[in-house]
Protein backbone atom coordinates (compact mmCIF):
# COMPACT_ATOMS: atom_id res chain seq x y z
CA UNK A 1 0.00 0.00 0.00
CA UNK A 2 0.93 3.78 -0.88
CA UNK A 3 1.39 5.86 2.30
CA UNK A 4 0.21 9.58 1.04
CA UNK A 5 3.02 12.03 1.72
CA UNK A 6 2.49 13.96 4.82
CA UNK A 7 1.32 16.95 4.20
CA UNK A 8 3.90 20.04 4.33
CA UNK A 9 3.08 23.59 5.76
CA UNK A 10 4.30 26.97 3.96
CA UNK A 11 4.60 30.34 4.89
CA UNK A 12 6.36 33.31 2.80
CA UNK A 13 8.81 35.60 4.38
CA UNK A 14 9.03 39.05 3.06
CA UNK A 15 12.37 39.41 1.76
CA UNK A 16 13.04 43.11 2.91
CA UNK A 17 15.94 44.49 5.67
CA UNK A 18 18.65 42.24 6.65
CA UNK A 19 18.49 39.86 3.90
CA UNK A 20 20.35 38.43 1.42
CA UNK A 21 18.42 40.40 -0.84
CA UNK A 22 19.50 40.77 -4.33
CA UNK A 23 18.31 44.50 -4.76
CA UNK A 24 20.89 45.53 -7.49
CA UNK A 25 18.64 43.61 -9.40
CA UNK A 26 16.45 45.95 -11.86
CA UNK A 27 13.83 43.33 -11.27
CA UNK A 28 13.95 43.85 -7.20
CA UNK A 29 11.17 45.85 -6.02
CA UNK A 30 10.53 48.54 -3.09
CA UNK A 31 11.54 47.31 -0.04
CA UNK A 32 8.50 49.87 1.83
CA UNK A 33 5.97 50.67 -0.71
CA UNK A 34 2.61 48.71 0.04
CA UNK A 35 1.95 46.89 -3.14
CA UNK A 36 5.56 44.91 -2.82
CA UNK A 37 3.58 43.58 0.65
CA UNK A 38 0.61 43.39 -1.60
CA UNK A 39 1.95 41.89 -3.73
CA UNK A 40 3.70 39.23 -2.14
CA UNK A 41 0.64 38.34 0.35
CA UNK A 42 -1.61 37.68 -2.78
CA UNK A 43 0.65 35.50 -4.09
CA UNK A 44 1.26 33.27 -1.08
CA UNK A 45 -2.50 33.14 -0.59
CA UNK A 46 -3.35 32.03 -4.34
CA UNK A 47 -0.89 29.39 -3.61
CA UNK A 48 -2.42 28.42 -0.44
CA UNK A 49 -0.02 29.29 1.84
CA UNK A 50 -0.80 29.09 6.09
CA UNK A 51 0.44 32.33 6.87
CA UNK A 52 2.61 35.67 5.45
CA UNK A 53 5.39 36.79 8.01
CA UNK A 54 7.06 39.85 9.02
CA UNK A 55 10.56 40.30 11.38
CA UNK A 56 10.93 42.50 13.19
CA UNK A 57 14.09 44.95 13.94
CA UNK A 58 13.63 48.29 15.89
CA UNK A 59 17.27 49.66 15.24
CA UNK A 60 19.03 50.63 12.80
CA UNK A 61 22.29 48.08 12.02
CA UNK A 62 25.63 49.24 12.65
CA UNK A 63 29.14 47.99 12.01
CA UNK A 64 32.36 49.20 13.64
CA UNK A 65 30.25 52.34 15.10
CA UNK A 66 28.74 53.17 11.74
CA UNK A 67 25.61 52.65 9.99
CA UNK A 68 25.59 49.61 7.99
CA UNK A 69 24.70 50.81 4.30
CA UNK A 70 25.37 48.05 2.08
CA UNK A 71 22.40 45.83 2.85
CA UNK A 72 18.69 46.34 2.45
CA UNK A 73 17.19 48.98 5.22
CA UNK A 74 14.06 50.65 5.91
CA UNK A 75 11.09 48.36 7.34
CA UNK A 76 7.37 49.65 7.89
CA UNK A 77 5.72 48.85 11.13
CA UNK A 78 4.53 45.42 11.19
CA UNK A 79 1.02 46.09 12.95
CA UNK A 80 0.24 48.70 10.26
CA UNK A 81 0.93 46.76 6.88
CA UNK A 82 -0.60 43.68 8.21
CA UNK A 83 -4.16 45.44 9.21
CA UNK A 84 -3.93 46.84 5.77
CA UNK A 85 -3.17 43.78 4.05
CA UNK A 86 -6.22 42.22 6.02
CA UNK A 87 -8.79 44.19 3.98
CA UNK A 88 -6.76 42.90 0.56
CA UNK A 89 -6.58 39.19 1.51
CA UNK A 90 -8.82 36.79 2.70
CA UNK A 91 -7.36 33.37 4.19
CA UNK A 92 -3.95 34.03 4.42
CA UNK A 93 -2.60 34.24 8.32
CA UNK A 94 -1.08 37.36 9.00
CA UNK A 95 2.21 36.95 11.43
CA UNK A 96 3.86 39.67 13.05
CA UNK A 97 6.94 39.44 15.14
CA UNK A 98 7.09 41.23 18.29
CA UNK A 99 9.42 41.48 21.04
CA UNK A 100 8.16 41.21 24.63
CA UNK A 101 10.97 43.81 26.11
CA UNK A 102 10.43 47.12 24.42
CA UNK A 103 6.62 46.89 23.97
CA UNK A 104 3.85 46.99 26.23
CA UNK A 105 1.66 43.59 26.92
CA UNK A 106 -1.92 45.57 26.81
CA UNK A 107 -0.91 47.44 23.48
CA UNK A 108 0.35 44.45 22.11
CA UNK A 109 -2.97 42.64 23.11
CA UNK A 110 -5.15 45.26 21.90
CA UNK A 111 -3.41 45.59 18.47
CA UNK A 112 -2.72 41.64 18.15
CA UNK A 113 -6.86 41.76 19.28
CA UNK A 114 -7.86 44.64 16.36
CA UNK A 115 -5.34 42.32 13.74
CA UNK A 116 -7.77 38.88 14.56
CA UNK A 117 -11.24 41.12 14.25
CA UNK A 118 -9.87 43.26 10.76
CA UNK A 119 -8.90 39.72 9.01
CA UNK A 120 -11.81 37.81 11.02
CA UNK A 121 -9.13 35.38 12.92
CA UNK A 122 -6.13 35.63 11.01
CA UNK A 123 -3.34 37.27 13.51
CA UNK A 124 0.14 35.01 14.67
CA UNK A 125 1.91 36.50 16.64
CA UNK A 126 5.81 35.29 16.49
CA UNK A 127 6.82 35.76 20.13
CA UNK A 128 10.66 36.80 20.64
CA UNK A 129 12.52 38.10 23.20
CA UNK A 130 15.41 39.59 22.16
CA UNK A 131 17.02 42.22 24.19
CA UNK A 132 19.74 44.19 24.07
CA UNK A 133 20.69 47.66 24.75
CA UNK A 134 21.80 48.62 21.94
CA UNK A 135 18.09 48.09 20.98
CA UNK A 136 16.74 50.10 23.97
CA UNK A 137 18.43 52.82 23.06
CA UNK A 138 15.20 53.68 20.97
CA UNK A 139 12.85 52.72 23.70
CA UNK A 140 12.12 54.60 27.28
CA UNK A 141 12.33 51.40 29.04
CA UNK A 142 16.12 51.12 27.68
CA UNK A 143 17.24 48.75 30.08
CA UNK A 144 19.04 45.17 29.08
CA UNK A 145 18.13 42.31 31.09
CA UNK A 146 19.95 39.63 31.78
CA UNK A 147 19.17 36.44 30.46
CA UNK A 148 16.89 35.25 32.98
CA UNK A 149 15.13 38.52 33.69
CA UNK A 150 14.49 38.54 29.65
CA UNK A 151 11.80 35.11 29.88
CA UNK A 152 10.62 35.96 33.07
CA UNK A 153 9.25 39.02 31.40
CA UNK A 154 8.76 37.19 28.29
CA UNK A 155 6.42 34.65 30.28
CA UNK A 156 4.35 37.74 32.30
CA UNK A 157 4.07 39.13 29.33
CA UNK A 158 2.24 36.43 27.67
CA UNK A 159 0.33 35.34 30.42
CA UNK A 160 -1.07 38.76 30.83
CA UNK A 161 -2.04 38.77 26.87
CA UNK A 162 -3.94 35.90 27.38
CA UNK A 163 -5.47 37.11 29.85
CA UNK A 164 -6.55 40.26 28.35
CA UNK A 165 -7.94 37.81 25.48
CA UNK A 166 -10.11 36.08 27.92
CA UNK A 167 -11.15 38.74 29.60
CA UNK A 168 -14.16 39.02 27.01
CA UNK A 169 -16.69 36.04 27.36
CA UNK A 170 -17.56 34.86 23.52
CA UNK A 171 -21.51 35.88 24.73
CA UNK A 172 -20.39 39.07 26.31
CA UNK A 173 -21.96 41.41 23.67
CA UNK A 174 -26.04 41.24 23.45
CA UNK A 175 -26.88 44.14 21.70
CA UNK A 176 -30.14 43.73 23.08
CA UNK A 177 -32.05 46.83 21.61
CA UNK A 178 -35.40 45.70 23.19
CA UNK A 179 -33.67 45.44 26.87
CA UNK A 180 -31.66 48.27 26.03
CA UNK A 181 -28.84 46.67 26.59
CA UNK A 182 -25.36 45.72 25.21
CA UNK A 183 -23.29 44.02 27.38
CA UNK A 184 -23.72 41.46 29.94
CA UNK A 185 -21.91 43.05 32.26
CA UNK A 186 -21.09 46.28 33.75
CA UNK A 187 -17.33 46.50 33.16
CA UNK A 188 -16.29 44.04 30.59
CA UNK A 189 -13.10 42.94 30.16
CA UNK A 190 -11.45 44.07 34.08
CA UNK A 191 -8.26 42.35 33.89
CA UNK A 192 -5.53 42.46 37.06
CA UNK A 193 -2.25 40.88 36.40
CA UNK A 194 0.06 41.70 39.15
CA UNK A 195 4.13 40.67 38.33
CA UNK A 196 7.68 41.64 39.20
CA UNK A 197 7.92 42.24 35.33
CA UNK A 198 4.51 42.84 34.21
CA UNK A 199 1.74 45.21 36.77
CA UNK A 200 -1.42 45.83 35.08
CA UNK A 201 -4.98 46.51 35.86
CA UNK A 202 -7.96 48.15 33.76
CA UNK A 203 -10.01 47.28 31.38
CA UNK A 204 -9.39 45.69 27.72
CA UNK A 205 -11.60 47.38 25.31
CA UNK A 206 -11.39 44.98 23.00
CA UNK A 207 -14.51 41.88 22.82
CA UNK A 208 -13.40 38.90 22.19
CA UNK A 209 -11.48 38.08 19.13
CA UNK A 210 -12.48 35.68 16.58
CA UNK A 211 -9.26 33.01 16.99
CA UNK A 212 -7.18 34.97 19.98
CA UNK A 213 -3.48 34.41 18.64
CA UNK A 214 -1.76 32.21 20.86
CA UNK A 215 1.62 32.59 19.73
CA UNK A 216 4.48 30.76 18.05
CA UNK A 217 8.25 31.08 19.66
CA UNK A 218 10.61 32.49 17.99
CA UNK A 219 14.56 33.30 19.35
CA UNK B 1 -9.52 51.02 5.84
CA UNK B 2 -6.43 52.56 4.04
CA UNK B 3 -6.52 50.04 1.00
CA UNK B 4 -10.09 50.50 0.44
CA UNK B 5 -10.35 53.85 0.21
CA UNK B 6 -8.92 56.78 -1.75
CA UNK B 7 -8.86 60.50 -0.61
CA UNK B 8 -10.27 60.39 3.18
CA UNK B 9 -7.18 61.55 5.22
CA UNK B 10 -6.95 58.88 8.40
CA UNK B 11 -6.61 59.77 12.24
CA UNK B 12 -5.77 57.12 14.62
CA UNK B 13 -5.31 58.05 18.45
CA UNK B 14 -2.50 57.13 19.88
CA UNK B 15 -1.33 58.52 24.05
CA UNK B 16 1.57 60.11 24.90
CA UNK B 17 1.69 59.12 28.20
CA UNK B 18 1.44 55.37 27.90
CA UNK B 19 3.51 54.91 24.55
CA UNK B 20 6.64 54.93 22.89
CA UNK B 21 7.59 57.53 20.65
CA UNK B 22 9.30 55.07 18.55
CA UNK B 23 6.75 53.03 18.20
CA UNK B 24 4.04 55.92 17.60
CA UNK B 25 6.52 57.31 14.96
CA UNK B 26 7.07 54.17 13.14
CA UNK B 27 3.20 53.52 13.15
CA UNK B 28 2.08 56.64 12.03
CA UNK B 29 4.82 56.51 9.17
CA UNK B 30 3.61 52.97 7.94
CA UNK B 31 -0.03 54.22 7.33
CA UNK B 32 1.69 56.83 5.86
CA UNK B 33 2.78 54.74 3.44
CA UNK B 34 -0.06 52.42 3.29
CA UNK B 35 -2.78 55.18 3.05
CA UNK B 36 0.15 56.99 0.63
CA UNK B 37 0.31 60.15 2.77
CA UNK B 38 -3.01 60.47 4.12
CA UNK B 39 -1.92 59.61 7.75
CA UNK B 40 -2.04 61.73 10.51
CA UNK B 41 -1.89 61.31 14.54
CA UNK B 42 -4.53 62.55 16.99
CA UNK B 43 -1.99 62.99 20.46
CA UNK B 44 -3.70 62.48 23.32
CA UNK B 45 -2.81 63.09 26.51
CA UNK B 46 -3.93 60.96 30.02
CA UNK B 47 -4.81 63.86 32.05
CA UNK B 48 -6.47 62.30 34.68
CA UNK B 49 -4.39 59.13 35.57
CA UNK B 50 -7.15 57.01 35.23
CA UNK B 51 -5.79 54.77 32.73
CA UNK B 52 -2.03 54.95 34.13
CA UNK B 53 -2.46 51.27 35.32
CA UNK B 54 -2.33 50.04 31.90
CA UNK B 55 1.59 49.94 31.57
CA UNK B 56 4.10 48.96 34.09
CA UNK B 57 6.10 48.59 36.23
CA UNK B 58 6.67 52.08 35.19
CA UNK B 59 6.56 55.64 36.75
CA UNK B 60 3.77 57.68 34.68
CA UNK B 61 5.06 61.70 35.43
CA UNK B 62 2.82 63.48 37.72
CA UNK B 63 -0.34 65.54 36.67
CA UNK B 64 1.22 68.23 36.30
CA UNK B 65 3.88 67.13 34.19
CA UNK B 66 1.85 65.21 31.29
CA UNK B 67 1.70 67.80 28.89
CA UNK B 68 5.94 68.74 29.16
CA UNK B 69 6.34 65.38 28.17
CA UNK B 70 3.34 65.17 25.67
CA UNK B 71 5.75 67.83 23.81
CA UNK B 72 8.42 66.10 23.89
CA UNK B 73 6.78 63.04 22.99
CA UNK B 74 5.81 64.88 19.62
CA UNK B 75 9.07 66.41 18.99
CA UNK B 76 10.38 62.42 19.22
CA UNK B 77 8.23 61.30 16.80
CA UNK B 78 8.70 64.35 14.41
CA UNK B 79 12.55 63.87 14.30
CA UNK B 80 12.02 60.38 13.66
CA UNK B 81 10.17 61.10 10.82
CA UNK B 82 12.97 63.43 9.82
CA UNK B 83 16.04 61.04 10.19
CA UNK B 84 15.98 59.89 6.94
CA UNK B 85 16.11 62.44 4.29
CA UNK B 86 14.35 62.07 0.99
CA UNK B 87 16.33 60.58 -1.03
CA UNK B 88 18.62 58.20 1.53
CA UNK B 89 18.21 55.37 -0.38
CA UNK B 90 20.22 55.28 -2.98
CA UNK B 91 20.87 52.03 -4.31
CA UNK B 92 24.01 52.79 -6.09
CA UNK B 93 25.52 50.18 -7.62
CA UNK B 94 28.76 51.44 -8.33
CA UNK B 95 29.59 51.57 -4.85
CA UNK B 96 27.41 48.36 -3.83
CA UNK B 97 25.64 50.97 -1.24
CA UNK B 98 21.79 50.31 -0.60
CA UNK B 99 21.99 54.13 1.60
CA UNK B 100 23.83 56.96 1.51
CA UNK B 101 24.21 56.91 5.75
CA UNK B 102 25.29 60.94 5.65
CA UNK B 103 21.65 61.69 4.70
CA UNK B 104 20.51 59.80 7.93
CA UNK B 105 20.56 61.47 10.98
CA UNK B 106 20.71 60.10 14.65
CA UNK B 107 18.29 61.93 16.39
CA UNK B 108 19.98 62.16 20.30
CA UNK B 109 17.10 63.22 22.13
CA UNK B 110 17.49 63.52 25.98
CA UNK B 111 14.82 64.84 28.22
CA UNK B 112 13.96 63.31 31.45
CA UNK B 113 11.08 61.34 30.17
CA UNK B 114 12.61 60.47 26.99
CA UNK B 115 16.34 58.82 25.65
CA UNK B 116 16.23 57.93 21.88
CA UNK B 117 19.21 57.42 19.80
CA UNK B 118 17.60 56.92 16.14
CA UNK B 119 17.21 57.20 13.65
CA UNK B 120 14.39 55.99 12.69
CA UNK B 121 13.74 52.46 10.92
CA UNK B 122 11.64 52.84 8.80
CA UNK B 123 12.17 55.96 5.75
CA UNK B 124 10.87 59.39 5.73
CA UNK B 125 7.16 58.93 5.30
CA UNK B 126 5.63 60.76 1.99
CA UNK B 127 4.24 63.33 3.51
CA UNK B 128 7.73 64.22 5.14
CA UNK B 129 5.78 65.11 8.21
CA UNK B 130 1.98 63.32 8.94
CA UNK B 131 -0.28 65.46 10.37
CA UNK B 132 -0.36 65.84 14.54
CA UNK B 133 -3.55 66.83 15.98
CA UNK B 134 -4.56 67.52 19.38
CA UNK B 135 -7.80 68.93 21.50
CA UNK B 136 -6.91 71.94 23.46
CA UNK B 137 -8.73 72.60 26.36
CA UNK B 138 -6.62 74.38 29.13
CA UNK B 139 -3.92 76.77 28.81
CA UNK B 140 -1.61 73.84 28.90
CA UNK B 141 -3.30 72.35 26.38
CA UNK B 142 -3.03 75.34 24.35
CA UNK B 143 1.21 75.90 24.89
CA UNK B 144 1.33 72.05 23.64
CA UNK B 145 -1.06 72.68 20.75
CA UNK B 146 0.79 75.54 19.22
CA UNK B 147 4.02 73.93 20.10
CA UNK B 148 3.44 70.40 18.67
CA UNK B 149 0.04 70.17 16.59
CA UNK B 150 -1.00 71.06 13.22
CA UNK B 151 -4.52 70.99 13.55
CA UNK B 152 -6.01 71.93 16.89
CA UNK B 153 -9.56 70.65 17.86
CA UNK B 154 -11.55 72.95 20.28
CA UNK B 155 -14.54 72.21 22.17
CA UNK B 156 -16.49 75.71 22.94
CA UNK B 157 -19.61 76.03 24.52
CA UNK B 158 -20.95 78.84 22.93
CA UNK B 159 -19.62 81.38 19.87
CA UNK B 160 -18.41 83.99 22.13
CA UNK B 161 -16.22 81.21 23.63
CA UNK B 162 -15.18 79.73 20.01
CA UNK B 163 -14.17 83.65 18.67
CA UNK B 164 -12.60 83.82 22.15
CA UNK B 165 -10.95 80.04 22.06
CA UNK B 166 -9.61 80.64 18.57
CA UNK B 167 -7.80 84.14 19.15
CA UNK B 168 -5.83 82.49 22.57
CA UNK B 169 -4.91 79.59 19.97
CA UNK B 170 -3.53 82.57 17.93
CA UNK B 171 -1.62 84.13 20.88
CA UNK B 172 -0.20 80.50 21.77
CA UNK B 173 0.95 80.06 18.38
CA UNK B 174 2.90 83.79 18.42
CA UNK B 175 3.92 83.04 22.23
CA UNK B 176 5.58 79.63 20.60
CA UNK B 177 7.15 81.25 17.27
CA UNK B 178 4.54 79.22 15.20
CA UNK B 179 3.16 80.68 12.20
CA UNK B 180 -0.48 80.71 12.43
CA UNK B 181 -0.65 79.97 8.60
CA UNK B 182 1.30 76.71 9.14
CA UNK B 183 -2.09 75.53 11.89
CA UNK B 184 -5.55 74.67 11.83
CA UNK B 185 -8.49 74.84 14.21
CA UNK B 186 -11.17 73.14 14.23
CA UNK B 187 -14.84 73.27 16.29
CA UNK B 188 -16.22 70.37 17.40
CA UNK B 189 -20.00 70.08 17.13
CA UNK B 190 -22.87 67.52 18.33
CA UNK B 191 -25.34 67.54 15.85
CA UNK B 192 -28.62 66.13 15.89
CA UNK B 193 -30.54 67.16 12.35
CA UNK B 194 -33.81 66.24 10.79
CA UNK B 195 -35.64 67.66 7.46
CA UNK B 196 -38.10 69.66 10.07
CA UNK B 197 -36.29 71.47 12.96
CA UNK B 198 -39.27 70.68 15.51
CA UNK B 199 -38.52 67.27 14.10
CA UNK B 200 -34.69 66.56 15.46
CA UNK B 201 -35.67 68.82 18.59
CA UNK B 202 -38.15 66.03 19.24
CA UNK B 203 -35.84 63.24 18.37
CA UNK B 204 -33.26 64.80 20.99
CA UNK B 205 -36.10 65.20 23.84
CA UNK B 206 -36.87 61.02 23.20
CA UNK B 207 -33.26 60.28 23.67
CA UNK B 208 -32.75 62.43 26.36
CA UNK B 209 -36.13 60.71 27.67
CA UNK B 210 -34.42 57.29 27.64
CA UNK B 211 -31.67 58.39 29.00
CA UNK B 212 -33.12 59.87 32.26
CA UNK B 213 -31.15 62.98 31.46
CA UNK B 214 -30.90 66.12 29.72
CA UNK B 215 -27.77 65.24 27.28
CA UNK B 216 -25.24 68.37 27.35
CA UNK B 217 -22.35 68.27 25.47
CA UNK B 218 -18.78 69.15 26.21
CA UNK B 219 -18.97 71.29 22.73
CA UNK B 220 -20.99 73.15 20.40
CA UNK B 221 -24.60 71.35 19.97
CA UNK B 222 -26.75 72.32 17.26
CA UNK B 223 -29.91 71.14 16.57
CA UNK B 224 -32.00 71.91 13.42
CA UNK B 225 -32.00 70.82 9.57
CA UNK B 226 -29.08 70.72 7.57
CA UNK B 227 -29.86 73.70 5.80
CA UNK B 228 -29.84 75.63 9.42
CA UNK B 229 -26.77 73.95 10.30
CA UNK B 230 -24.92 75.11 6.92
CA UNK B 231 -25.77 78.59 7.45
CA UNK B 232 -24.17 78.45 11.43
CA UNK B 233 -20.90 76.43 9.88
CA UNK B 234 -20.57 79.19 7.84
CA UNK B 235 -21.33 81.89 10.16
CA UNK B 236 -18.98 80.12 12.90
CA UNK B 237 -16.09 79.72 10.43
CA UNK B 238 -16.07 83.60 10.46
CA UNK B 239 -14.74 83.68 13.90
CA UNK B 240 -11.29 82.01 13.33
CA UNK B 241 -11.79 78.52 12.90
CA UNK B 242 -10.76 76.39 9.57
CA UNK B 243 -13.06 73.56 9.90
CA UNK B 244 -15.58 71.63 12.07
CA UNK B 245 -15.41 67.74 13.60
CA UNK B 246 -18.72 67.03 13.70
CA UNK B 247 -19.98 64.66 16.16
CA UNK B 248 -23.39 62.88 14.70
CA UNK B 249 -25.78 62.97 17.81
CA UNK B 250 -27.05 59.28 17.19
CA UNK B 251 -25.55 57.03 14.72
CA UNK B 252 -26.44 56.21 11.31
CA UNK B 253 -29.06 58.72 11.54
CA UNK B 254 -27.34 62.01 12.30
CA UNK B 255 -24.40 60.45 9.94
CA UNK B 256 -26.38 59.94 6.96
CA UNK B 257 -27.97 63.66 7.25
CA UNK B 258 -24.10 64.97 7.48
CA UNK B 259 -23.40 63.19 4.33
CA UNK B 260 -26.30 63.34 2.26
CA UNK B 261 -27.95 66.75 3.95
CA UNK B 262 -25.11 69.11 4.77
CA UNK B 263 -22.53 68.01 2.57
CA UNK B 264 -25.24 68.87 -0.07
CA UNK B 265 -26.02 72.23 1.11
CA UNK B 266 -22.69 73.43 1.97
CA UNK B 267 -21.72 72.52 -1.47
CA UNK B 268 -24.98 74.54 -3.09
CA UNK B 269 -23.57 77.45 -1.33
CA UNK B 270 -20.30 76.99 -2.50
CA UNK B 271 -18.30 76.58 0.55
CA UNK B 272 -16.82 72.90 0.54
CA UNK B 273 -15.31 71.22 -2.26
CA UNK B 274 -16.98 68.62 -5.03
CA UNK B 275 -13.91 66.49 -5.70
CA UNK B 276 -10.58 65.70 -4.14
CA UNK B 277 -8.49 68.44 -4.91
CA UNK B 278 -5.22 66.55 -3.12
CA UNK B 279 -4.32 63.04 -2.59
CA UNK B 280 -2.48 64.15 0.49
CA UNK B 281 -4.00 64.73 3.95
CA UNK B 282 -1.67 67.86 4.07
CA UNK B 283 -2.39 68.56 0.51
CA UNK B 284 -6.37 68.58 1.74
CA UNK B 285 -5.53 71.29 4.74
CA UNK B 286 -3.47 73.58 2.20
CA UNK B 287 -0.77 72.86 4.57
CA UNK B 288 2.80 72.17 1.97
CA UNK B 289 5.62 69.28 2.47
CA UNK B 290 7.94 70.36 5.30
CA UNK B 291 11.83 70.94 4.53
CA UNK B 292 13.65 67.96 6.23
CA UNK B 293 15.24 69.74 9.87
CA UNK B 294 18.25 67.64 8.98
CA UNK B 295 19.06 68.42 5.33
CA UNK B 296 21.69 70.21 4.30
CA UNK B 297 19.94 73.68 3.33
Amino acid sequence: MIRPPRQVRLAAHFPGVNNTTVWSDPESGSQIDFDSFVRLAQTAERALFDFFFLAEGLRMREHAGRLQDLDVAGRPDSFTVLAALAAVTERIGLAATITTIYHEPHEVARQLASLDHLSGGRAVWNLVTSADAFTGANFRRGAYLRYDQRYERGGQFVQAANQLWDSWASDEVLADADAGEFVRHATPGAFAFHGTRVDISGEFTVPRSPHPPRGCRGG
Amino acid sequence: VAPVTEHIGIVPAATTTLTEPFRVSTQIATLDYVSRGRAGWHAQISTDHSDRTYVGPRAIPRPDAVFEEAADHVEVVRRLWDSWEDGAEIRDRATGRFIDRDRLHYIDFESPYFDVKGPSITPRPPQGQPIVTTVARTGAADRFAARSADVVFLTPRDEVELAQRAGEIDDALADAGRDPALSRVFADVVVFLDDHAPAAASRKARLDALDGAVYRADTLMFTGTPAQLTEQLIAWSELGCAGFRLRPGAVPHDLHAITRGVVAELRDRGAFRREGESSTLRGVLGLARPANRYAAA
